[in-house]
């Protein structure tokens, strides 16, 4: 049984008169406790995927077909409020930058217990509590300063564990990382993803990892599917991925891709027929629904 | 702001108000216009003009009239008015609490409207609200606040004369108010009659003078809280699950309110400024009705002492202003 599921999702971008299609008939499914890596160049419509769930898709995006599944409910059929209950509850986002997904004027104890009051309903004085200790769970040293602390008084790397610590507040089933380490110096990179990875391994939550980088895949991913423009090019897991890539763009990515343990590989760019073919392939899907 | 910024910014007012004065001082008696000539019957003769000219120093050289007001001045002695022959500190001091009063409101009633309205238009996504909070407060810059002051009298006083167009307070009203803050001592001793009253008069030429500064902030304050709701720690909100009124109020407002301040507070001087001819509009016995009636006369030591006043209530304003940025915005708390 799986906790996500996305059933041929299509969404339009309507501005004048011209429409764009944004994703083309996405289809994804996600296990409980599972680590799915979304992956794909720029404008691949990873992070649209995103927002299909998160409900911030622009207002002009709209959703001709398809269907999101969370937990055996359609979320597309929910009410406006009954989405809201849902999200920073059972469905939490860790944002890209973590420099500006914090509030300037407000405090990071404000950031963390609003969101304990709001969707468990406990007290302030409750809620305070727990944001030290979730502060503390995400190694943040001395939580009882930090928690009066505004963001620019702390570095990149602490703020996105802040957001961290927001996103698993409430112990929810599906967080959805969108690039949560483009932001970060390369050194902390990796000291944010093992916390991910350990915070999720701890609460057993399913991640839908959003990323460009084919060597985060292989360290947590369980499944991984390939986007390009809008397209799930290939959906299997992670081992399958590097073992016997199943599509041509797959196996390019992977010969993109700089590996430590092979210094002498040479690293290919993606090739330029490649990209046109599959632009004509894109072309051809998108008069095949023209008229859907 | 720290005590010591504080404080650096109170001796730098010192200056200020020395510049002022030298300019108000001198400017007075280089502009045309006699006040001895003012208050002399016609057939006065040389030595009587001369007599009266002597008695209130005007026979001096500038630089030593200049310097002896000045020395008073550091006593707290601001003269005595020629044409009201009374103390001009106690003068001042006594109609002070009704444009106090007057500024206070209105810039309550400023604040208030402003809320509402950008609130309104940055809440409602649909085609008709937005566009009406715009029409609404462009109407209100637009329109300068004496002619709101002739229009609220023309429509609410006079075709339909719902409220006083004149006055702070029916003289026939029998009151047994002690302090010159009349609305303040009568919502403090709960008599809500009586400030009632004191309201009807008041409320008009409140609303004159706040409208050009709500129209101005209101439209300051929507484009900025739709600038705002652009933000990543917006969607960030939102993603989260909280409702765009709770998101608008409690994470784009205090945002959005750091910009208007800045225009906000330079409004709020000309609503000071504003407070002179809308007094006379409206027959209203504050510190700006005072001020026309001593222009007219040439009355010196009561402009001076004017001018005087409205200056430390600028520097006033501007430093509660610069108080509150460091308020608003954390970021400047250690600076």
């Amino acid at each position: 049984m799986s906790l996500l599921e996305v059933q041929d999702l299509r969404v339009t971008l309507r501005q004048h008169s011209t429409s764009t299609r944004l994703l083309r008939d996405v289809s994804l499914s996600m296990e409980y406790g599972k680590v799915l890596g979304l992956v794909g160049e720029s404008g691949a419509g990873k992070s649209m995927v995103a927002k299909a769930i998160l409900d911030l898709l622009p207002k002009k995006a709209v959703i001709d077909k398809g269907e999101i599944k969370f937990n055996q409910n359609s979320l597309l059929r929910l009410s406006v409020a009954e989405r809201r209950k849902l999200l920073g509850k059972d469905i939490a986002l860790i944002p890209q930058d973590p420099m500006v997904s914090l509030n300037p004027v407000r405090t990071i104890g404000t950031h963390l217990s609003e969101g304990l009051t709001h969707h468990l309903g406990i007290t302030k004085a409750e809620a305070r509590k727990q944001s030290i200790a979730l502060l503390d769970e995400v190694l943040i040293r001395d939580p009882e300063r930090v928690i009066d602390a505004f963001s620019h008084e702390l570095s990149g790397g602490m703020r996105q564990r802040v957001l961290i610590a927001m996103a698993f507040s409430c112990s929810p089933k599906l967080i959805i990382a969108d690039e949560p380490t483009t932001a970060l110096d390369v050194t902390v990179q990796k000291r944010v993803l093992s916390l991910i990875r350990m915070m999720q391994r701890k609460q057993n939550t399913s991640l839908l990892f959003i990323t460009h980088d084919l060597g985060v895949v292989a360290k947590i991913c369980d499944q991984v599917a390939i986007m390009y423009e809008g397209r799930v090019l290939e959906n299997t897991t992670a081992k399958q991925l590097f073992h016997s890539p199943g599509h041509d763009y797959t196996r390019a990515l992977i010969d993109a891709m700089p590996r430590f343990d092979q210094p002498d590989k040479p690293i290919l760019p993606v090739s330029r027929k490649l990209k046109e073919q599959l632009q004509a392939e894109t072309r051809e899907v998108d008069q095949a629904t023209y008229n859907d | 702001m720290s005590l010591k910024q504080f404080l650096q910014r109170l001796l730098l007012a010192l200056p200020t108000l020395f510049g002022v004065s030298l300019v108000v001082f001198f400017l007075m008696r280089v502009v045309p216009g006699d006040p001895i000539a003012m208050m002399t019957p016609p057939g006065a003769t040389e030595a009587d003009v001369a007599q009266l000219r002597a008695l209130y120093g005007l026979d001096k050289p500038i630089i030593t009239q200049y310097v002896i007001w000045l020395g008073a001045l550091f006593q707290g002695d601001l003269g005595t008015s020629i044409s009201l022959r009374q103390d001009v500190f106690s003068l001042i001091l006594e109609r002070m609490p009704a444009t106090l009063e007057l500024a206070f409101l209105s810039t309550m009633i400023a604040i208030a409207l402003c809320l509402i309205l950008s609130l309104a238009g940055a809440y409602f996504r649909d085609r008709i609200i937005p566009r009406a909070v715009d029409a609404i407060a462009s109407t209100a810059q637009a329109v300068p606040d004496f002619l709101w002051g002739l229009i609220f009298i023309l429509l609410l006083g006079v075709a339909w004369p719902l409220f006083p167009i004149s006055g702070r307070i029916n003289p026939r009203l029998d009151h047994d108010l002690v302090s010159q803050f009349y609305l303040f001592e009568s919502l403090i001793k709960l008599d809500f009659s009586l400030a009632l009253e004191l309201l009807r008069h008041l409320l008009l030429p409140a609303i004159a003078l706040a409208l050009p500064m709500t129209g101005i902030v209101t439209r300051l304050l929507k484009v900025s809280l739709e600038e705002t709701w652009k933000q990543d720690y917006i969607t960030m909100a939102r993603a989260r699950g909280f409702s765009r009124w709770y998101i608008l109020r409690k994470e784009a407002l205090r945002n959005a309110l750091i910009p208007t301040v800045t225009l906000g507070g330079v409004q709020l001087t000309f609503l000071l400024g504003g407070t002179v001819l809308i007094e006379k509009l409206f027959s209203y016995p504050g510190i700006g009705n005072m001020a026309i009636g001593a222009v007219i006369q040439r009355d010196l030591p009561l402009i001076q002492g004017l001018i005087l006043t409205f200056a430390v209530m600028f520097i006033v304003i501007n430093l509660l202003i610069d108080l509150s940025y460091s308020w608003l915005n954390p970021r400047m708390r250690h600076g």
